[in-house]
């Protein structure tokens, strides 16, 4: 059975970008969620393996979205995609619960790198 | 009575050193965090015993400076914190100098190399010092991961940077965490993704601590370089004893021979190990030194520390210093930029500086990076185009580690003339020439905007190196061992001409060839096609290949200074005896690269 990612973004392109990168990795992309509310529904919803987190997203923030998301499922395994400059919001990112972090614009190697780290805790 | 009160003030003396090194390093935190409660009760215990040691030895300045220090703290514990400023630091900094000073000049000399003690503080758990890449994406973001992985498998007791400081963004390459059961974390920290390395703080650095009272003995400097070259000697002369004993054949030496050889052996062990010093007796400045010359030039640094437990020679320590406040000033003055500079460039607005030591394959790393704004190749160029340095048509050619070349050049400055603060790369010739003095290498990388990093690999001893022999026409010659990359055998079909320079193909990477005969100024005879030997070498920045003589092994080499009038020939560090008591000269890498660069630049 194939890990099962949920993408949250509010970008579309930024969703297809990882979407496809994934997949090319043989990752099934589950669902995908463009503010935090809807990732929060979605996450309920489809219990995927892993989810990739945008920050800054309308409606609800990315940071929310995990908190929420670590009530719902503690193991909840979260990887952050989050822009340079953020560094102070991708740090509280990780206290909020996510496992790892990913920094815009990203090598796809970067991306399943942080991917696989993940899903092997 | 005398006798008593002399070893009274000894003790005062160096235990009030202790107290004062650590002062140096604590008010700066204090500076940072001044709502930091364990500390501000440990600034003012340290001023409230310096002031009752003082008091029962009748040193009245001394007692009236550390009661008037303790005053001015006040305002750290009152609702006065407001009034905490860079100004009254300084006054606190100002006192403790006086003191130092006031010290320095009471009548019992203090050991140089004691004071300061190691372990912070308490002595209890030591910290798990962590080094991240030097290229690391958002270095805050990492320490966050990494202690949140710590935190899985045990408990934290205190985190350095604090995690307030991390989440502002304040973190350079370095986190230090106290926890529970380091060991069991190493490994994991170790796979980690950006981490370089990771290791436990040595806390044996406390020397004084001997059992039963006893604090070791002084030792004069000189007779121990004196121990230490006679020791030399006699490794060199049992490893030409060793050679007649294996010539003769007699089996009945063999046995002694080996205990003789061990004994040895283990001598030179224990001399090299007495005059070994932590590299916190200059690291543990720094932060000092950073802070003051920061506020001088209207700056705000912060300095982060990695590996000052790490232990050289003495001799290297002494030799290494003043390069390394240089390039620390270096990088204050011309790398970092002023708090609003480096807002509009959305840095963080403290500028980071992060000096490292780790030890690889028995040699000693040193880097000391900053996130300034680097240095931009294209000024290099140019300043280097102006003084005549380098031909209009070669401008384009020119790799990057070349031009930055440039920079190591006797009085290569970038700025055009007059400028009192001079441009960065005044000084470097200086300091990679005293580098070189104790036998090591200086590297520079750097990122427009992005920092510059400065390595400088050093040997563990200046005296007994490590090195590779090669040998030509009979003679023997040797290579340090701090430069040697790999060896192995070359045919002629990888060898080619690259711009009228030999070259060879390794890898997929071109290296110009140096042929060791060329080198040497001797003649020799090709042996056709057959596999020469081939010694990659790496230094500062550049990696080229010696190509020809006979592989004859390597071994510990002691080195002597040339004597005269020999010392006049470019290209030998010194000369050393091998195994069959011949001399052999020991080729002086660097400057080897460097007569090939200009007889480039000539052509």
């Amino acid at each position: 059975m194939s890990v099962r990612i949920l993408v949250v973004d509010d970008a579309i392109f930024m969703r297809k970008m990882l979407a496809d990168i994934l997949q090319k990795s043989g990752y099934e992309i589950c669902d995908e969620a463009g503010n935090g509310s809807e990732a929060v529904q979605k996450y309920e919803k489809n219990h995927p393996d892993l989810v990739t987190m945008d920050i800054i997203m309308p409606d609800m923030s990315g940071i929310d979205a995990i908190k929420k998301i670590k009530e719902l499922d503690s193991e909840a395994k979260i990887v952050v995609v989050s822009a340079m400059g953020h560094q102070s919001l991708v740090v509280e990112a990780i206290q909020a619960g996510a496992k790892d972090y990913v920094v815009k614009p990203f090598q796809p190697s970067r991306v399943i790198e942080a991917v696989q780290r993940v899903l092997k805790l | 009575m005398e006798e008593q009160r002399k070893e009274y003030i000894k003790l005062f003396k160096e235990e009030s050193s202790d107290y004062l090194g650590k002062l140096n390093r604590i008010i700066i935190e204090l500076e940072k965090e001044p709502n930091n409660k364990k500390i501000t009760a440990e600034v003012y215990r340290i001023f409230h015993t310096l002031k009752g040691m003082a008091a029962s030895l009748g040193y009245t300045e001394i007692e009236t400076i550390s009661h008037d220090l303790e005053e001015k703290l006040e305002i750290f514990k009152d609702e006065e914190k407001e009034k905490v400023n860079a100004e009254v630091i300084d006054e606190v900094f100002k006192g403790i100098d006086r003191i130092e000073h006031l010290l320095a000049t009471l009548d019992t000399p203090v050991k140089i190399g004691e004071t300061e003690s190691g372990a912070e503080g308490s002595g209890s758990l030591p910290y798990v010092e962590i080094l991240l890449k030097e290229d690391v994406t958002l270095p805050a973001a990492r320490a966050a991961v990494i202690i949140q992985r710590i935190e899985e498998k045990t408990k934290i007791e205190d985190i350095n940077p604090s995690y307030e400081e991390i989440k502002s963004g304040n973190m350079g390459r370095v986190l230090k965490v106290r926890c529970t059961e380091p060991e069991k974390i190493i490994d994991l920290i170790a796979s980690m993704d950006e981490v370089e390395v990771v290791k436990l703080e040595d806390q044996k650095r406390d020397r004084k601590a001997l059992p039963g009272g006893i604090e070791g003995i002084r030792v004069n400097v000189n007779m121990m370089d004196r121990m230490q070259n006679l020791v030399g000697e006699l490794v060199v002369a049992t490893s030409q004893l060793s050679e007649i004993v294996r010539n003769f054949g007699e089996e009945k030496f063999e046995g002694v021979l080996e205990l003789h050889n061990r004994s040895v052996k283990e001598l030179q062990e224990v001399i090299t190990n007495i005059r070994l010093v932590p590299l916190s007796l200059i690291f543990n400045k720094f932060p000092r030194y950073v802070r003051d010359l920061g506020r001088k030039l209207g700056k705000e640094v912060n300095i982060e520390i990695f590996g000052a437990d790490i232990e050289v020679d003495r001799s290297l320590l002494e030799g290494i210093s003043d390069p390394l406040i240089h390039l620390i000033r270096n990088s204050i003055s011309h790398g970092i930029e002023t708090p609003e500079e480096r807002e509009k460039l959305n840095k963080y607005r403290v500028g980071k500086i992060t000096v490292s030591a780790k030890s690889i394959k028995g040699d000693i790393l040193i880097q000391i990076s900053d996130d300034g704004k680097g240095i931009d190749g294209k000024e290099v160029l140019l300043a280097a185009f102006k003084k005549g340095l380098v031909e209009e048509e070669e401008i384009e050619s020119l790799s990057k580690a070349e031009i930055l070349r440039f920079l190591f050049m006797p009085g290569f400055t970038t700025k055009e003339k007059a400028d009192k603060v001079s441009g960065r790369g005044v000084g470097l010739d200086v300091v990679r020439k005293l580098v070189r003095s104790v036998g090591g290498s200086v590297n520079i990388t750097t990122e427009k905007d992005g920092g510059t990093t400065i390595s400088m690999k050093l040997p563990l001893s200046m005296s007994i190196i490590k090195v590779y022999l090669l040998g030509l026409n009979n003679q023997l010659f040797a290579l340090p061992m701090t430069f040697v990359d790999e060896t192995l055998t070359v045919t002629k079909d990888s060898m080619s001409q690259l711009m009228g320079k030999e070259v060879m193909l390794l890898r997929r990477e071109i290296l110009p060839v140096y042929r060791l005969a060329d080198i040497l100024k001797q003649n020799y005879s090709s042996n056709g096609n057959q596999g020469a030997p081939c010694v990659v070498v790496e230094v500062e920045n550049d990696r080229f290949a010696i190509v020809g003589g006979t592989f004859r092994g390597s071994t510990e080499a002691l080195v002597k200074p040339l004597p005269s009038p020999i010392d006049k020939i470019k290209g030998y560090i010194g000369i050393t005896m091998i195994g069959n008591g011949k001399p052999c000269l020991i080729l002086d890498l660097p400057a080897l690269r460097y007569r090939r660069s200009y007889e480039n630049t000539g052509s």
